[in-house]
Formats: C-alpha cells, sequence, structure tokens
C-alpha cells in the first residue's frame, strides 16, 4: 500500500473515532444501574481509535515503517462491476419479502451469470432455477426454515 | 471416579435410538457447518423445537452431535471457498484456503477431520477424568481475568493479522465499536442505535462475518472478472496427505488438543479463541512461520483440532457449573431448563445416566464424525472443480440465505451487504478484517468483565493486576503488541494475509 491511501485510511479512522467520541458523549447516564455506567468502555474504545489513527497518518511519514512503504497504486479497474454487485445485493435485499425468496434469488443469480458467463444464458438459466428451486424446498421444507414466498407461492411463508 | 456411572453412561449412548439420533445430529451439524452463516449454535437452536417430543437425553445427544459436526462442518466451506461456515473457522480460511489454491484442499479437510477426531476423543476422556478437577480451576476466573484474557486474545491475533500494527489495532477498536451497539444491558440504556429497531439487539456477528468474508470475497472476484484475471477451477489435487504432511501436522494435532480443551473449559472464550491460541502457537514455534498464511498444514491443523477440542471442553462449565462455555452451549442450556433440569454440580448426582450418557456418547459421536466425513472429502474437494464464476453467485446466494436464516429480517440482508462492500474496500487497503470480526465477538464479554470487575473493586484498576492468572495474560497481551514493534522486521515476518486471495 502507499503511504497516501495509508493517510486516508487514518483519516477515515480518525473521523469514525471522533464521530463515535461525540456519540458516546451522548449515551444518556442518569439511569445507570451500575457505578461505572454504559459511556466508560466506549470511551475507551474511541480513545484506542484515535490513538491507532493518529499512529498510522504520522507513522506514513516516517521512513522504514510498514506504513511509508510504496507498494504501489490501488487498482480500481473493476470498481464498475464491483459497484453493480453491490447494487444488485442491495436490490435483492429490497425485493426478497416482495418477490419471495424464489424469484429474487434466481433473478440475482442470472443476472451476476449473465455477466460473469456470458453467452451460456441455457447454463446460467438452469444454475439460477435449480439452485433457486433446491435452495426453496430445502430450506423451507426439509430444514424448516420459512423463506418469503412472495409472488410464486410454492414454499415458504406467503 | 465414579466407573460405574460411566459404564451405565455407556449403556444409554450405545441404545440404538440413541445411535441413531447422534448420527442424525453428526450429519446434520456437519451439513449446518458447511453452509456459510449457519454455525453450531444456530444449528443446536433451530433443532430445539424438532426434540421436543423426546427424552432429554436423546435431544442432547442429537444436539452435541450437531454442535462438533457443525464445528468440524465450518472448516469445510473455509478451506474450500474461504468462507468460515462459523467464527471458529475463521483461522482455518488463512492457511487452508490458500492450501486449496495450490490443489491441497483434500489435504487439508482430511486433516481437519483428523485432527478434529483426534482431539474430540482425547478430549472425551479428558472430560471424563478431569470434570471436576478442571471446574474448580474454571472457578478460579474472576472477571479482572476474563478480562485479561479478552485483551490477550484480541492482542495475539492483531499481533498477527496483517504487516501493519497500526491497522490491525484500527480494525480492533472498530470491532470493539461495533460490539457495543445495542442495548446496555446493565442499564437498559440505548447506545448507537441511532432510533433504529433494527439496532437494539446490536449486530450479529454473524452478518458482518457473513459480509466481511463471504460477500466480500464474491465482490472481488467479480473484479477479478471485470479484469479478466478470474482463475480457473481449483485443482483438486490428491486428496490424501503426503508423509511431509503428516510429519507437519501431528505435532500440531498434538499441542493444539490440550490448548483448545482448557480453553474451551473456560466459560465465554469457546472455538474461535482456542483456534487464535492455536495458530498463534504455531506460528510462534515454526522454523518457517513464512510458510503460514501460505497453505502451511499446521496452519490448519491446530486451529481445527483447537475448536473441536475446545467444543468438549465447553462441556466442563455446561454441566459442572451450569455456565455456558461457548454460544453453542448456552443454547444447549436453555434447551437444558426448558426439559425442566438444573444444569450444575448437583447435574451428576441427580440425572447421572443423562450426563455421562451425553459424556459417552461422544466418543461414538467422533468416530461417526469421522467415517461420515473421510468418504466425504472427495465429494466436498470435487466442489472446486465447479468454475468459480458459477460457484461465485451461489455463494452469495448462500449467503444471504443462512443470515436471513438467523432472525427472518430484511434488515439483516442489507447489513451484510453493506458489510459485503465494507470487506472489500478493507481488502483493497490492506486493513485486515480478522481482528474486527474477533473484536466484535470478544467485545460484549471484555466490556461485562471490565465493567464486573471495576464494581468489584469500586471503581479501582488495581484489581487487573491483583491475581498472578491476570497479570500473566496481561503482560503475554503487551508483548503479543510490543515485541513486533521492538523487532521492526519491515517486510513479510509478521505478515499472515488474511484468507483474502
Amino acid at each position: 500500500m502507499n503511504p497516501r491511501v495509508n493517510r486516508v485510511v487514518g483519516a477515515l479512522g480518525l473521523a469514525i473515532g471522533l464521530f463515535y467520541l461525540f456519540m458516546t458523549f451522548q449515551i444518556r447516564t442518569h439511569i445507570a444501574a451500575d457505578a461505572i455506567g454504559p459511556r466508560l468502555f466506549p470511551f475507551l474504545i474511541a480513545a484506542a481509535m484515535l490513538v491507532t489513527s493518529l499512529w498510522t497518518i504520522v507513522a506514513s511519514y516516517v521512513p522504514g515503517t510498514t506504513e511509508h512503504e510504496d507498494r504501489g497504486r490501488l487498482d480500481w479497474t473493476g470498481w464498475p462491476l464491483v459497484a453493480a454487485t453491490g447494487a444488485a445485493a442491495l436490490l435483492y435485499a429490497a425485493l426478497f419479502e416482495t418477490l419471495g425468496f424464489l424469484v429474487d434469488t434466481a433473478a440475482l443469480l442470472f443476472g451476476m451469470l449473465a455477466y460473469a458467463n456470458p453467452g451460456q444464458w441455457r447454463v446460467n438459466a438452469a444454475v439460477a432455477v435449480l439452485f433457486s428451486v433446491a435452495a426453496a424446498y430445502g430450506f423451507n421444507e426439509l430444514l424448516g426454515i420459512p423463506l418469503p414466498a412472495g409472488i410464486v407461492p410454492l414454499w415458504g411463508v406467503r | 471416579m465414579d466407573w460405574h456411572a460411566i459404564l451405565d453412561g455407556f449403556a444409554v449412548a450405545l441404545q440404538f435410538h440413541n445411535v441413531v439420533n447422534l448420527f442424525i445430529g453428526v450429519f446434520l451439524g456437519t451439513v449446518i457447518g458447511v453452509l456459510p452463516g449457519i454455525g453450531p449454535a444456530t444449528g443446536v437452536a433451530l433443532l430445539i423445537p424438532l426434540t421436543f417430543g423426546m427424552d432429554p437425553t436423546s435431544s442432547l445427544i442429537m444436539m452435541a452431535g450437531v454442535y462438533y459436526g457443525a464445528m468440524y462442518g465450518g472448516s469445510t466451506s473455509a478451506i474450500l471457498i474461504n468462507t468460515p461456515g462459523d467464527a471458529s473457522a475463521i483461522m482455518t480460511t488463512i492457511d487452508g484456503h490458500k492450501m486449496a489454491l495450490k490443489g491441497r484442499g483434500g489435504a487439508a479437510l482430511a486433516i481437519a477431520a483428523i485432527g478434529s477426531f483426534f482431539a474430540g476423543t482425547v478430549c472425551t476422556l479428558l472430560l471424563t477424568v478431569l470434570a471436576q478437577p478442571l471446574a474448580n480451576l474454571a472457578l478460579k476466573f474472576g472477571p479482572a481475568e476474563y478480562f485479561a484474557l479478552m485483551v490477550f486474545a484480541l492482542s495475539a491475533v492483531t499481533s498477527l493479522s496483517g504487516a501493519s500494527l497500526a491497522k490491525g489495532l484500527m480494525a480492533t477498536a472498530f470491532g470493539l465499536m461495533l460490539s457495543t451497539v445495542g442495548m446496555d444491558l446493565q442499564t437498559g440504556v440505548q447506545r448507537f442505535t441511532f432510533g433504529s429497531p433494527a439496532l437494539m439487539d446490536g449486530i450479529d456477528f454473524l452478518v458482518v462475518v457473513v459480509g466481511l468474508f463471504a460477500v466480500s470475497e464474491v465482490l472481488l472476484n467479480m473484479e477479478r472478472v471485470a479484469k479478466g484475471e478470474l482463475r480457473q477451477p481449483l485443482k483438486s489435487g490428491r486428496v490424501w496427505l503426503t508423509r511431509e504432511e503428516w510429519r507437519q501436522a501431528w505435532p500440531a494435532i498434538l499441542r493444539a488438543t490440550p490448548i483448545g480443551f482448557l480453553v474451551g473449559a473456560l466459560p465465554g472464550a469457546g472455538g474461535t479463541v482456542a483456534s487464535i491460541l492455536s495458530y498463534t502457537v504455531e506460528k510462534r514455534i515454526s522454523k518457517t512461520p513464512e510458510r503460514f498464511g501460505e497453505g502451511a498444514i499446521e496452519g490448519v491443523a491446530g486451529p481445527e483440532t483447537a475448536n473441536n477440542a475446545s467444543s468438549v471442553g465447553a462441556m466442563i462449565p455446561l454441566l459442572s457449573l451450569g455456565v455456558p462455555g461457548s454460544g453453542t452451549t448456552a443454547v444447549m442450556l436453555g434447551a437444558l431448563m426448558m426439559f425442566g433440569l438444573r444444569p450444575g454440580p448437583l447435574l451428576f448426582h441427580e440425572q447421572p445416566h443423562l450426563v455421562w450418557g451425553l459424556i459417552d456418547s461422544m466418543y461414538l459421536g467422533n468416530l461417526i464424525l469421522l467415517i461420515l466425513n473421510l468418504p466425504l472429502v472427495g465429494i466436498f474437494v470435487k466442489l472446486l472443480e465447479v468454475p468459480m464464476k458459477i460457484l461465485n453467485p451461489v455463494i452469495l446466494a448462500l449467503a444471504f440465505i443462512g443470515i436471513y436464516s438467523i432472525n427472518y429480517s430484511v434488515s439483516d440482508l442489507f447489513l451484510v451487504a453493506i458489510f459485503g462492500v465494507l470487506g472489500y474496500l478493507m481488502k483493497k487497503v490492506d486493513v485486515p478484517t480478522a481482528p474486527m470480526v474477533l473484536a466484535l465477538i470478544l467485545g460484549y464479554t471484555m466490556e461485562q468483565s471490565f465493567r464486573q470487575a471495576l464494581q468489584a473493586s469500586r471503581g479501582s484498576l488495581a484489581i487487573f493486576v491483583s491475581s498472578p492468572i491476570a497479570v500473566a495474560l496481561l503482560l503475554l497481551a503487551a508483548a503479543a503488541v510490543i515485541i513486533p514493534i521492538v523487532t521492526a522486521r519491515r517486510t513479510g515476518t509478521v505478515v499472515v494475509e488474511e484468507a483474502e486471495s
């Protein structure tokens, strides 16, 4: 990793630590049932985060430290696909109960396979449908774990 | 030792219906363990409603089978798809998956099965002989000692988890932050929930584990697809171990067995701490520590042996003190209470058939585990033949199903996706994820021990240096952090890259 990236990581750590410290002071303590209270431990964690973040930043300026080593630039060339996969995962979560496990899962699988395994739409469709059906049956019927049925009420909670 | 009660226990364990229940439990446990996100605690919890009609002994025998079956099964997904089936298999991903990448996945699975069998059998023997004396030792651990133990466990893993100690400690602090989300059970005050009911019970560590490991791995693989670098189907290679691998693995198994057993016997420590300590010991004493993180078989044999040993050790506080030694035994404690039983020292006198039937069934259970799983090694290794570009979306779907089944909560699906993206970013910038997950798991116990110790001492920090055990553990923790700084070896010496190929 290069030192600049480590400085950004340290700065993010500082921001998270400061935000956490601010939120720690927002914790109500007047109804505390024990003498120590619910603030002390989070306060110590915030201090640890701030110290280690500063350590990361300072070390990135000190030659000879791991944080100062320059191992080249970060490669972000694949980020559009990663972002699309992340977005697909969030969309999957959002539609999970509306569409139901079967349709939602088959759609997610088919979409991802269409990109990762292009030109093989029959294989992709077969994997998407067979896996979804097998998982829905297995979880709902064999393991007794009810999954949302959604718009195809074969198994699961309607 | 009450030989009569022990032999009576064998008579109970060898009854046909109990053998069948044990077989079903071990098989279900292995399957549950293989599925990412469904760990032994969830497996046992799912089983409780199904065992209501059984007598308590049969029910507990089946649950124990699920427990150690899942402890073994967790290693399978850790080795083959770089996704620990449960938290205690995290350390197995480090070298296990690297072995799979090198075509030694079969050997890694085989040594995990053999180590688990050896540890399970030896530790059951130890449980039979030493239950009472070890319970007395565990009784000496007060809150200060527990806090010191947690500090040591976190320091140990942080010092091993990346090239940059500072970033490792940042990840640890972040994991501790996550552990404080939710309602504070001592005061009823909400902390860091931002008014969201979904966060009132805190963040389930499985959500974080599956997000940081499984989902982020899928994202990294998709990146490789975009760059045209996605690896070819992994080589399955030779399933059995080579003579050299045997030579390297056996000492690790022998060392990890007592480590796992003793850590498991400490209430709250559990398989995760046992596997971390075992990995740490193996790397520290190795003459070739640079092999760790690159597919060292000791890095699989040690943690896998230790976590199964701890599952037997965890039975000591459960049966003799009525205190759960792990998350899974906490669920079993609840099951015992539902059957109207009072776990604790009196249980040995009031229910000798149940206690010794359960303990003696473990000998048979471990044998079933070995017989069932060694032939399955080849089948599991065949999973490697499936192209990653097809396996990748399936892993993502499995991760989502596993997470949804914990709380039936769509919020958890969002969280797992968010932690997946976070895990991807952390791996891109070389911030280790293992310390964060372990801090999240240990954070609650750590805080409770910290507060209980300070309450007992009326706020005096001197309590943390008032016992030799606590002092020794804190000194070890300090050494784990300071030694890497002092030695200041710049490249590669303390690098145990996580399983993030």
